[in-house]
């Protein structure tokens, strides 16, 4: 049986996002090729408390917002932003 | 240089680096911590930031500023942590030839901060609740 290659990411959660999910940080596993929307999809698993929250998170790949469909770099760091309110 | 600090935003030094012979006009923005939000009394405040994507967001705008008003520089300090009521949570200050473009930059800057910068602030309030204040998606 072949096994799947992998690859790691580390997930930052600020915010609102890191209240929801109960952790601000947090290593994912997840198969070669994946992108932002599976990372996401796999934090939804685990923490549904931040399904409500999803649709209003920006999300940044090693500091640069990126969109969905982009594609996760092995070791990358992702940042889970909630809607931003410095001032 | 942007700035984020976990004490008071030292205005003295700030516009003291800003002042200058070849600039008329030096315009200081303060955001200051308020007492009432949404009809609710906040008891405190406290800011967060993905800090070292916040620093980047923050140069680009002071460069952003000084390209968009030809001013002479700009200088954006944000607090972070808890901020008392009644202190300065964020400072920018813009140096130009003439008042116009300061004022103008100082106010384009701190309006774009508002959307572009990830920070946030939660609030307390007097009668026990706490929330995240509602923001602005970043793009």
């Amino acid at each position: 049986m072949n096994e799947r290659p992998t690859l790691s990411i580390t997930v930052l959660l600020f915010a609102q996002a890191r209240d929801r999910a109960g952790t601000a940080r947090e290593t994912l596993e997840l198969p070669a090729g994946s992108r932002v929307s599976d990372a996401l999809a796999a934090l939804t698993r685990s923490h549904p408390g931040l399904a409500e929250l999803r649709a209003h998170l920006a999300v940044a790949m090693d500091q640069r917002l990126v969109r969905e469909d982009a594609v996760l770099t092995p070791g990358a760091e992702l940042a889970l932003l909630p809607p931003v309110s410095g001032g | 240089m942007a700035e984020l600090v976990r004490a008071p935003i030292a205005l003295d030094r700030l516009l003291a680096d800003s002042t200058r012979a070849d600039c008329g006009a030096v315009v200081l923005f303060l955001g200051t911590t308020r007492d009432r939000h949404q009809g609710r009394d906040v008891a405190s405040l406290a800011y967060e930031a993905y800090e070292p994507m916040a620093l980047a967001a923050l140069a680009a705008l002071e460069r952003e500023c000084i390209e968009r008003f030809a001013a002479a520089s700009c200088r954006i300090v944000h607090r972070l942590g808890e901020v008392p009521l009644a202190e300065a949570s964020v400072a920018v200050v813009v140096a130009a030839a003439h008042r116009g473009p300061a004022f103008d930059g100082a106010r384009w800057t701190m309006d774009e901060l508002k959307r572009r910068v990830p920070i946030w602030k939660h609030e307390r309030f007097a009668d026990g609740g706490s929330e995240w204040v509602e923001g602005t998606r970043l793009e």
